[in-house]
């Protein structure tokens, strides 16, 4: 079929936008599971005002167009510092990701019975004592499948980034497109399509691996 | 004050909001003495329990224990007093608690379980929480299982465990919120029996239980709740057997048939 030698020709280039659609993906992942996580535990704590700023957050979070989010994060910031669109584009997917991994771990909380917190307190146990040791492992086995999915959400919407500048992969591949006029593009979005698919599966196999191995040494609870 | 007393609880109130749960509870507990606390659903015992260590805020009275002591917080108008943390966290150190739920630690196994507490509040080595925990887990009859995850556990062999990860914390004194009600009699038998040799071993005891025939076997006093009052107080034979009041009557002939 007719393009696809052109493809052949810009693999490297193509591995090189997938190389800053893993950092973005992974940044954002991990700055968003600590924002996520802090969100978590401060709204456990019994303050109102505080309480209702989280959830206003994480409602703007959930209630609107990840490309808005990131072009208002990318514009805002470009008024007080001069950022990189990489480094805007991880704040932007951090800040939406801590949101909804914020409602993720959550739910986590609440599936734990409020036995579990008893019994801490009962022994003496202080309450950072009592998260650490007993109840944030059984919130992140709890919650393990919706991380990753979430993790698997934000490579997915990484593209969006190409809007800003990002030269990640959908980006690359969308340059040499415009660039050469006579190219067929169908061959570069075959080829978008199976590296997104092969490295998402990839996750999620690694994802009930580990899954897996949790189950049956935790006697299937 | 204390003298050859363990517990001393002192006029002890409890409401939520307008609902007057216990209601000028005065209980002594004597070193070495097993109190079984009987009573109908909704008298009170386990809040008067759990008042005991602090999960629940007395809001009247005090709680005296040789570690520190416990004031009911509207005593103070309503401010919590500092005081009451510091002095549950001692109180905390020797005396454990059984709950009904056993409230094992899913992600822990059986050993870690026990050896936990030791380590992380007590500052026990491990290796010596390790053999300390073997010990209790024969005793308990759980050193088959000693790796075995909760969730693969039976509900008796979950609060044997239970009872062993307690007592890893050398208490004194030992706390049990209906400790059986969520087993089929044959498990709670092991979990009794279990209770029983802890009884005889001189452990302090105060047991909230709808057993009568452990509370008349083991128990050196019983106690009937109702209503938020204490009703009735004595030797098993005579409270259970041969109760005084209309109320303790009616609700001993309910539950021995």
């Amino acid at each position: 079929m007719e393009g696809w030698d052109l493809v052949f020709k810009y693999i490297p280039k193509l591995m090189e936008g997938l190389g800053y659609t893993v950092i973005s993906s992974v940044c954002a992942i991990i700055i968003g599971l600590a924002a996520g996580l802090t969100l978590a535990v401060i709204r456990l704590g019994k303050n109102r005002l505080i309480n209702s700023v989280i959830s206003v957050y994480i409602s703007f979070v959930r209630g609107t167009p990840v490309i808005v989010q990131i072009f208002i994060i990318f514009y805002v910031l470009s008024d007080f510092i001069d950022l990189p669109p990489l480094t805007a584009g991880i704040i932007a997917l951090s800040l939406n990701s801590g949101g909804f991994i914020a409602e993720i771990i959550r739910g986590g909380f609440m599936a734990i019975p409020k036995g579990q917190y008893e019994v801490c307190e009962a022994m003496g146990f202080s309450y950072l004592q009592t998260l650490r040791r007993v109840i944030l492992p059984q919130v992140f086995k709890i919650t393990l499948p919706q991380f990753l999915n979430e993790f698997i959400a934000i490579i997915k919407v990484s593209p969006l980034l190409s809007m800003i500048g990002v030269e990640e992969l959908t980006r690359v591949a969308q340059m040499r497109i415009n660039n050469l006029h006579e190219i067929v593009p169908l061959p570069f979005y075959i080829t978008l399509f199976v590296i997104y698919f092969l490295f998402n599966s990839l996750l999620e196999f690694t994802a009930g691996k580990i899954e897996k191995k949790a189950l049956l040494k935790k006697g299937g609870n | 004050m204390l003298g050859d007393n363990a517990i001393l609880a002192v006029n002890l109130g409890k409401k939520y909001g307008n609902n007057e749960v216990l209601k000028n509870i005065s209980i002594t507990v004597k070193k070495g003495e097993v109190v079984c606390i009987v009573g109908p659903s909704g008298s009170g015992k386990s809040t008067f329990l759990r008042c005991l260590n602090y999960l629940e805020k007395a809001t009247a009275g005090d709680i005296i224990y040789e570690y520190g002591q416990i004031k009911g917080t509207e005593d103070l108008k309503g401010s919590i007093p500092l005081s009451n943390s510091r002095n549950a966290k001692k109180i905390r150190k020797n005396v454990g608690m059984v709950f009904q739920s056993f409230n094992l630690w899913p992600h822990k196994t059986v050993l870690e379980n026990v050896t936990e507490a030791p380590i992380l509040i007590k500052k026990t080595k491990k290796s010596d929480a390790h053999s300390l925990a073997l010990k209790l887990l024969e005793k308990v009859g759980m050193s088959e299982r000693k790796d075995y995850y909760p969730s693969q556990l039976s509900g008796g062999q979950q609060q044997r465990a239970a009872i062993a990860r307690a007592l890893a914390m050398q208490p004194e004194i030992m706390l049990f919120d209906e400790p059986t009600s969520a087993l089929d009699p044959e498990l709670a038998g092991e979990v009794l029996n279990v209770m029983k040799e802890l009884a005889q071993e001189g452990m302090t005891m105060v047991i909230v239980t709808h057993e009568m025939g452990f509370a008349l076997e083991v128990a050196d006093r019983v106690i009937f709740m109702d209503g938020g009052y204490v009703v009735e107080e004595g030797k098993p034979e005579s409270v259970i057997k041969n109760p005084q009041t209309d109320r303790a009557k009616l609700f001993f002939s309910s539950v021995l048939k």
